[in-house]
Formats: structure tokens, C-alpha cells, sequence
């Protein structure tokens, strides 16, 4: 089709969410207007953009965003990243006020800098991992091995007594009853249970789920009881519920898998005051999903490397554990590529809860599993005339549903894209039904 | 592999607990009371033991919901989608617009972009649909356009959302089979679909429409009596016409070159049937308003033989003679009477009159553009900047091209004025203030009522005015134009069969450079196309 052959413009929402903060996202918006831009061009797919911003001061500011990063240089002072100027270049740009130019056009400023990124990469690709490995290290250790011990035992004599006394007083309790154990556990070191146990209190008041969550911890404790008899990689997934902290580096050091990752979903979200994105990835040849967790404090602009409904070529390195899905990027070795339909798609509903079994065989604890499911249709809540709200659901040609997450806004644009037809969905799957975060139709990608 | 999970995580059964699972509903039952309570059962240990087990299974062994329907599929579009970047535009109106523009600019280009659609008989990409339904709830001027460029998708959503019901009745959008169901299914049909029927009607409005119309007189919904009452005015030789008519004969007539008014005394039932309203909504005496309402809706190529000239200068009694005019600048502008509206907006410029002044917009909308041009060529050439200012505000758009040409050169030419304005006294320079505020305005509103062609005009035309010694706010106004007008540039040539747009269209400052325009660009950019 004609219309595919020109780079995908990005929307301006997508633009904005890269800005630092509020101001700079203004700041940049202010600037998103033909105006004081000159000299502007953009060139390859994805494209580096390049302009040159005349500002308050009378001196221009060269600008050049590559999109494919995306990454930013501005020679403004200012120390924010992206600056106003490049927010301002990129909404240009989702504007359509960007013309594309051949390679020759691109200035000689922007060229180094783009020569310089890429031999930047290449010198961190070839840097190895150092870990230190002494004494007071395994010291360390050793403190805390103690610790997360006391604490397991606590937190079992606790469950116990949940069920000793009964579940239905539980269900009264504040906040405050699960708080406090949440606190022990922090002090224990155990930061992953801590907040598995914080988030009991959302389902106190449903005895069927607070039994399951209580029953799923305590498979924890026993686990961790006897992690010496369990397989590496599941005593591995035991400890990164317990909180056992992973580093980057033990991450990266680790094989990593190389596949064509398309990026299949994102979510954002506030979790503990922190922003956090997970974007979540499906591996072409290998099947694999993999789940990328970033952070940024309040303020600061969560990354925008990965961009729904693109593709690239790279290695990814998994976070040990049976069935871990969390992974980082290691390195990438092609640009980002926008694709018609995920690859790799269950094909009937029934096949996609098969491949969930068997993720939640491989861990007990999965709360949030990666479906990417084809050949569905969007079913709208019946019509209510009273009484509580009916879910959606999601509906293969066997007759098979699947309700969609009911606190998750109704997806009526994924309705009025799949318009009855079949469509390739991907959501998080969990106990309270399907949360939709993108769908194919007809080639194109629909946000819900 | 569930199997073998169980087996290594799950801890072995302690000697308390029964042999084999305690189903989970028992379990449940047990946790629930709490095992203190329950003497001689399992202990707290066993029970979570077991119900881990069986939350694991309960999960794996997830199995779908049956008994679904589908719904209907939606109808195939007999219209093509529009371009993707056209696609783009709209993405980018509806998601960044409101952070990016003032809300009243946004819709009115979102409603452009409509227009645009429809014009080009292309439909939107269904996924923003939803947003544009929505959208329609709040500004009813966009639902026709919504409906159309919504396609059979838009109607089919409709249909899974009572909020956006308006756009259900998409599948008769033909005035004629609106006539039909009308006539039909009077009786069953429901009030919001009778109105948006009837509604319909007038797209294609045809003289024996009258019958449904005087039944939908009596209708229970004021939104169909007063739809109703207006398509009948619309019908010269309907019998609503016919009474109007007599009332207006009853109030006003000429006698000895004087007009004398005699306003009614009363609001009968027969004036409220054929959509009069009973109380003036901002308030003042109830005869006058009477008065006003039944001229307003007297069809005025039956009212005098006089020329409306000669009729609007007519002697008549200053108690009435406001409720007169108002009500003949509304008759005017609702019936789209060109010499009606010219004479009416002469008396208001003589002064001579006590004139309808917040009706001129409306008057200004119906004169004939060549009549328009007249007087707005007239205005600037002989009238202080603040006379033609608000004059050009009062046009409402499209402008045709000459009006267009007059007013940029006017924005052009004007500078000198306020510009230099002698600091003499508070008066001047609150009056060149004025003047500036006005000027701005007339910004915004020229930036939507000129011919998108005439953007890279707008572009030159802030470009000189960003150089020169001009106050600052008059230049801002004019580069708040040129963006817009680059962006309606853009919107449109994104709805062009040709896909090039890029290459025709540099930035105002690559137009500038000369080598810009020798760049391979215009070469480079067409081979992208030939694999289509």
C-alpha cells in the first residue's frame, strides 16, 4: 500500500509523555509551531529530525532528535533531557511540518552526532560486566540471608493466625492490619513479599481471592523453606518473590536470547509514587514474551525507547527464574520497524489459555501473563437495564470468551475498530479478566 | 508440567491434615469462621497448604466463558478511508488538540477536517470514532458531519451506546426514507428519533412534506414541534406561512408612508402551536417580544411591495420600532434574504436606526458575496481601522477569495496605524490598545475564514511583520495565523488524490532560501511511491 511506504509519525501524546515535567512539556508545546523553527528536515526511517530554534536568545539552538533512540541533542544550556527544543522539533514533526530530505541534506553537526551515539553504543556493547566479589560483600549477604530468614518464619506464624482467627474478621480490618506486617517485612529485607502482603488489603473485603493470596504466600514461605531441594531456576523465582535483588549486571552478563522482538504492549502505571512502564515484548522465532519494567520518580520522563507496534532485531537477557518473564534489553541490531500483526498470536482462545497454564506451571505466582490471542471479535457489555454492570468480553469463532478486565476503561475504540470482525488482541491476563493494550485490525495498531 | 509443580512446591501433607484435598469450597468455609473455631480440624498450616494447591489448579485450569453472542457484523463501507496522514491529522486533533489549541479552534477545525472528509466522500479510520461520537454529544453543529464521515461504522457503534444515539439513525440518512418511516411508524417511533426524522426531512424538504410537519405541530417533544415549525416556514406556500402572515398584517401596516404597529395583546394557544415562544429569554416587555417573534417568523417576499429599502425606512412609533427591526434582521437571516439583510444592515450604518447590532454577524452571513465585497472594500478604503475591524469579524467564513485579498491586504497595510500611534493622550493609546485586542481577534477568525490556498500569504505577511517595529502582540496575532492557516493548508492537501503534498510544500523560510528549493528533495521523495 502506498501509504505505508512513508515513516510512522509518531502522535503528539507520545511526544508529550517523553517531557520531564509539566513545564517542559508546555515549554515544548509552545514550540511545536512552524514559527521559530528554520532550516528544519528530517531523513531515514526511523528518522533523525533535525531544526534549528531561534529562542528567547537571539542565538539559534541546533536541534536534532533521533527518533529510533529516541535520543536528543540540543546545544541549549538547559539541563533537562529532552529539552523543550526537542519536544518542540518532535511535535513539529507529528504535525507534519517536517519535510523529508535525502541523506546529503542532513546538516554535518547532526551527522557527528549521530557517528558519535553509534560509536558510543558499540564501546558499551564491548564493555564487560565487573562485579565485585569480596569479603565484606559476602558479609553483607549473609546479614541479610538472616534477616529474610526471621522474617519468613514472622510472616508464617502471621497467615497462620489469619486463618486461626478467621479470614471474615480479616475482611474488616483497615489498611493498618496489613500495613503493619507489610512493615516488618521491609525491615526483614523482604521487599517482595512486603508488598504482596500491602496489597492483600485490596481484596480483604472477597474471602475467595484473600484465601488464594494468602495461600499463594504461604506456598512462598514453604518454598523458601526448602529452596535448597528445588530446581536452580525455581529456587531462583522463590527468591525474586521474596525480594532478592538482581543486578543489572548479573542480568546483562547472562545469555542472552536473540530474536525479532516486537513490542506487543505498554502500560503505565503509579506504583508506589514511582511511574513505572511495562512494556511488554514477544519474540518471533523464539515465542518467548518478555517483559521490560522501567522506573522513573515523579517528574522525570519514563523512557520511550520502545514504541508499541514496532519490531527491531536484538538480544534480550532474561531475570533468572522459571518462567520469569522480566528482561532487559542488551542490545539492539536493527532500527525499529512498524509491523502489519504481531507475530506469534495464539489462535484460538483455548490455545492461549493452554500457553497460560503452562506459564502459571512454570510459576504459581504469575499475576500478570502476556496474552496475545487472533482471531477474536470485541463483545460489548449487553445494554444494561439495571442492576451491576456486565463485562466485555473477547469471543473466538468456537464459541470461546473471555471477560475483559472490568475496571479497565471500556475499550470502545477496540469495538469500533473490530466493528464485529476478527482481530489480533494483546492484554495482560489476570485474575479479574483481560486488560486489553492493543489490538490489529485490518493492519493497523488500535490503542484501546 | 502443572502436575509436577504441585509436587515439588506444594509442602507434603503434616500428619493433621485428612488424606486427599479438602475441596476448596470446604477450605474456603473452614478459613472464613477461622480454625480456632472448628475443634478437631485441619490446622491453619494445612488449610493454606491445601488451598495452595488448589489456587495454582484454579488458575491453570482457567476455562473460557460460553454462551457469548457476537454482534452483528458491521456493514461493509461503500467509501474508502481517508490518507494515513490525513488519519494522522485527525489522531493528533482529537488526542493533542486540547492541550494544543483552544477548545473552540480545535473543534472548529476537527470540524473542517469533517467537512473535508465529506467533501472528498472518504471516511474515518472506525477507531476514533468513539472520540468523535462523544465529541457530537456536546456540539450538535458536528453530528451531520460526524454521521457522514463516520460512515456505516459510525451508525453500527451507535447502536451499542444510547449516549450516541444521534447517530444510530445513519442507515436512512436519506431524506426520503425519513418521509417514509415518518409517514409509517408515527406512532411507535420514539421522541429522539422522531426529532432526528424530522430533522432529516429538511436535507430534501419537498412542499407535500407539510402534512407530517403540521402533525409534528402537535407533537409531544418540543424538539420536534420547534424543527417542525421552522422546516415549515421553509415551505413558501404552506399553510403555517399562511398564518404567520395574517399575524404580521394584524401588527404592522403602512398607512400615509407611516408604519403603524399594533402588537398583539395576547399569546394565543394557535401562536404557540406554530412555534412562537411565549417569554422573551433575556427579559423586556411581552408585547414587543410577541411582536419580534412573529416578524421573525413572517416569510418576508410576502410582506410588503415596498423594496426592503424603502420598507426598514419607514417612519414608525419608537416604543416598537426595535422589536420590528429585530425581528425583520431574524426573519433575514433565517430565510437567507440577501436584500433584506443589505437594506437592514444600511440602517443600521446610517444610524438612523436603533439597529439590530448583534444580529449584523447573522445579517453579514446572508448578504451576496459580491454585496459583502462592496462593503468591505468600502469600509477599508474609507473608514478608521476599528469601523472595518469589526466589520471583517462579522463575516463569517468561508470568505470568498476577493474578501480574502482585501482583508490580508488591509492586515498588511494597517500596521502603520496602531504601530505609531502619538502617545498624546489615555484616550489614544486606549483606543490603539482597543485596537490591538481587535485586531487579534480578527486574527483568530480570519485564520478560519480564509481559503486554506492562502496560507503561504498569511506566512509572508507575519514573516515581515516578525522584522519590522510592530508591537509585539499585532505580530503574534499574525504568526498565530500563519500557523493555523499552514495547518488547514496541510489539513487539505492531505484529502488530495495526490499524495506529494511534501514536496510542494516547504516551510515558509525553505520557500525563502533559494538552494532549499534546488535541494533533491522534490527528486528524492516520488521514488517512495512508485512501489505503490
Amino acid at each position: 500500500m502506498r501509504q505505508e511506504t512513508a515513516p510512522a509519525r509518531w502522535s503528539a501524546d507520545q511526544v508529550l509523555a517523553l517531557a520531564p515535567d509539566p513545564a517542559a512539556a508546555r515549554a515544548g508545546q509552545a514550540l511545536g509551531t512552524p514559527r521559530p523553527w528554520r532550516d528544519t528536515g528530517q531523513s531515514g526511517d526511523p528518522p533523525l529530525i533535525w531544526g534549528s530554534c531561534r529562542g528567547t536568545s537571539r542565538v539559534p539552538y541546533d536541534v536534532c532528535v533521533d527518533v529510533g533512540g529516541p535520543a536528543y541533542r540540543c546545544s541549549c544550556p538547559s539541563y533537562k533531557n529532552p529539552c523543550k527544543h526537542a519536544l518542540g522539533l518532535l511535535l513539529l514533526w507529528t504535525a507534519g511540518h517536517v519535510a523529508e530530505q535525502a541523506e546529503p541534506a542532513v546538516p554535518e553537526w547532526a551527522r557527528q552526532w549521530r557517528q558519535e551515539r553509534e560509536a558510543r553504543r558499540e564501546r558499551a556493547a564491548g564493555r564487560a560486566a565487573r562485579r565485585s566479589d569480596s569479603e565484606a560483600a559476602a558479609r553483607t549477604r549473609q546479614r541479610r540471608a538472616a534477616r529474610v530468614e526471621a522474617g519468613i518464619d514472622e510472616l508464617d506464624r502471621w497467615l497462620n493466625d489469619q486463618v486461626h482467627q478467621g479470614l471474615a474478621g480479616a475482611a474488616r480490618a483497615g489498611y493498618q492490619h496489613w500495613d503493619a506486617m507489610a512493615a516488618r517485612l521491609v525491615d526483614a529485607q523482604a521487599p517482595g513479599l512486603a508488598s504482596s502482603v500491602r496489597r492483600l488489603a485490596g481484596v480483604a473485603s472477597a474471602p475467595d481471592r484473600l484465601l488464594t493470596e494468602l495461600s499463594l504466600l504461604r506456598l512462598v514461605v514453604t518454598g523458601y523453606r526448602r529452596r535448597d531441594s528445588l530446581p536452580d531456576d525455581l529456587a531462583a523465582t522463590v527468591r525474586s518473590r521474596v525480594g532478592f535483588p538482581t543486578s543489572t549486571e548479573d542480568v546483562l552478563a547472562g545469555a542472552p536470547v536473540t530474536d525479532e522482538w516486537s513490542v506487543v504492549g505498554i502500560r503505565d502505571e503509579m506504583e508506589e509514587r514511582f511511574n513505572l512502564r511495562r512494556a511488554w515484548l514477544h519474540g518471533t522465532a523464539t515465542g518467548r514474551d518478555a517483559l521490560i519494567l522501567t522506573f522513573a520518580p515523579p517528574g522525570t520522563a519514563l523512557p520511550g525507547d520502545l514504541v508499541l507496534g514496532t519490531q527491531f532485531e536484538g538480544d534480550v537477557c532474561f531475570y533468572p527464574g522459571r518462567g520469569n518473564l522480566r528482561a532487559l534489553v542488551k542490545c539492539r541490531h536493527s532500527p525499529p520497524k512498524t509491523f502489519p500483526d504481531p507475530p506469534g498470536a495464539a489462535p484460538t482462545i483455548q490455545e492461549a489459555l493452554h500457553r497460560y497454564a503452562e506459564a502459571v506451571a512454570a510459576d504459581p505466582w504469575l499475576e500478570r501473563w502476556p496474552m496475545l490471542v487472533t482471531g477474536v471479535t470485541v463483545v460489548p457489555a449487553p445494554l444494561a437495564e439495571s442492576g451491576e454492570a456486565q463485562p466485555w468480553h473477547i469471543l473466538d469463532s468456537a464459541g470461546d470468551a473471555l471477560p475483559l478486565n472490568r475496571w479497565a476503561p471500556a475499550p470502545w475504540r477496540l469495538l469500533a475498530a473490530a466493528g464485529g470482525g476478527p482481530v489480533t488482541l494483546f492484554g495482560e491476563w489476570g485474575t479479574e479478566g483481560l486488560r486489553p493494550l492493543a489490538m490489529w485490525a485490518d493492519g493497523r495498531l488500535v490503542r484501546p | 508440567m502443572t502436575g509436577s509443580t504441585r509436587q515439588t512446591l506444594a509442602a507434603p501433607p503434616t500428619s493433621t491434615a485428612a488424606p486427599g484435598l479438602m475441596p476448596w469450597p470446604q477450605l474456603l468455609a473452614t478459613a472464613l469462621v477461622g480454625t480456632d473455631r472448628r475443634a478437631g480440624g485441619d490446622s491453619p498450616a494445612a488449610v493454606l497448604d491445601q488451598a495452595a494447591v488448589w489456587s495454582v489448579a484454579r488458575r491453570a485450569g482457567r476455562v473460557p466463558v460460553r454462551g457469548i453472542d457476537p454482534p452483528p457484523a458491521a456493514p461493509t463501507e461503500t467509501h474508502q478511508l481517508v490518507s494515513r496522514q490525513a488519519a494522522g491529522r485527525l489522531a493528533y486533533l482529537l488526542e493533542a488538540g486540547p492541550t494544543l489549541f483552544e477548545p473552540g479552534l480545535r473543534n472548529a477545525l476537527l470540524g473542517e477536517w469533517l467537512t473535508l472528509a465529506a467533501t472528498h466522500r472518504r471516511i474515518a479510520p472506525p477507531e476514533y470514532l468513539p472520540d468523535l461520537l462523544e465529541l457530537g454529544r456536546q456540539d450538535r453543529g458536528l453530528r451531520p458531519l460526524i454521521a457522514k464521515a463516520g460512515g456505516e461504522r459510525a451508525a453500527w457503534l451507535a447502536r451499542h451506546n444510547p449516549d450516541w444515539a444521534y447517530a444510530g439513525f445513519g442507515p436512512y440518512r436519506d431524506p426520503a426514507e425519513a418521509r417514509t418511516r415518518l409517514g409509517r411508524d408515527w406512532d411507535e417511533l420514539p421522541g429522539a428519533e422522531r426529532a432526528d426524522l424530522i430533522s432529516l426531512l429538511g436535507e430534501g424538504l419537498r412542499s407535500d412534506d407539510e402534512e407530517i410537519l403540521e402533525r409534528a405541530l402537535d407533537d409531544r417533544r418540543a424538539e420536534v414541534r420547534a424543527t417542525a415549525a421552522k422546516l415549515l416556514t421553509r415551505i413558501p406556500t404552506s399553510d403555517l406561512n399562511r398564518r404567520m402572515l395574517a399575524r404580521f398584517r394584524n401588527c404592522l401596516r403602512v398607512d400615509d408612508g407611516r408604519l403603524v404597529v399594533t402588537p398583539p395583546t395576547a399569546f394565543d394557544a394557535g401562536m404557540r402551536r406554530d412555534g412562537l415562544t411565549a417569554s422573551p429569554p433575556h427579559g423586556g416587555g411581552l408585547r414587543g417580544w410577541w411582536l419580534e417573534e412573529i416578524v421573525a417568523h413572517t416569510p418576508l417576499a410576502a410582506v410588503t411591495e415596498l423594496s426592503p429599502a424603502e420598507f426598514v425606512a419607514l417612519p414608525a412609533p419608537p416604543e416598537w420600532r426595535d422589536s420590528v427591526q429585530r425581528g425583520l434582521a431574524r426573519a433575514a437571516a433565517s430565510q437567507r434574504d440577501g436584500a433584506w439583510a443589505a437594506a437592514l444592515l444600511d440602517a443600521q450604518q446610517s444610524g438612523e436606526r436603533a439597529g439590530p447590532d448583534d444580529l449584523a454577524t447573522s445579517l453579514y452571513a446572508v448578504l451576496d458575496p459580491t454585496e459583502l465585497v462592496r462593503r468591505a472594500a468600502r469600509a477599508i478604503a474609507e473608514e478608521p481601522a476599528n469601523a472595518w475591524v469589526s466589520l471583517l469579524q462579522r463575516c463569517p467564513g468561508p470568505w470568498p477569495d476577493e474578501l480574502a485579498r482585501l482583508a490580508l491586504a488591509a492586515l498588511e497595510r494597517l500596521p502603520g496605524a496602531p504601530g505609531r500611534t502619538a502617545r498624546t493622550g489615555a484616550e489614544e493609546v486606549r483606543a490603539a490598545r482597543q485596537l490591538l485586542r481587535d485586531l487579534d481577534r480578527l486574527c483568530d477568525h480570519t485564520a478560519l475564514a480564509l481559503p486554506p490556498a492562502l496560507a503561504a500569504e498569511t506566512a509572508g505577511l507575519a514573516q515581515r511583520a516578525a522584522s519590522s517595529d510592530l508591537p509585539e502582540l499585532y505580530v503574534d496575532s499574525l504568526d498565530r495565523l500563519a500557523t493555523i492557516m499552514e495547518f488547514r493548508q496541510r489539513m487539505s492537501l492531505e484529502f488530495s488524490t495526490s499524495q506529494e503534498f511534501s514536496t510542494s510544500l516547504e516551510s515558509p523560510t525553505a520557500q525563502e532560501s533559494p538552494t532549499a528549493q534546488e535541494s533533491p528533495t522534490a527528486q528524492e521523495f516520488p521514488t517512495s511511491m512508485e512501489f505503490s
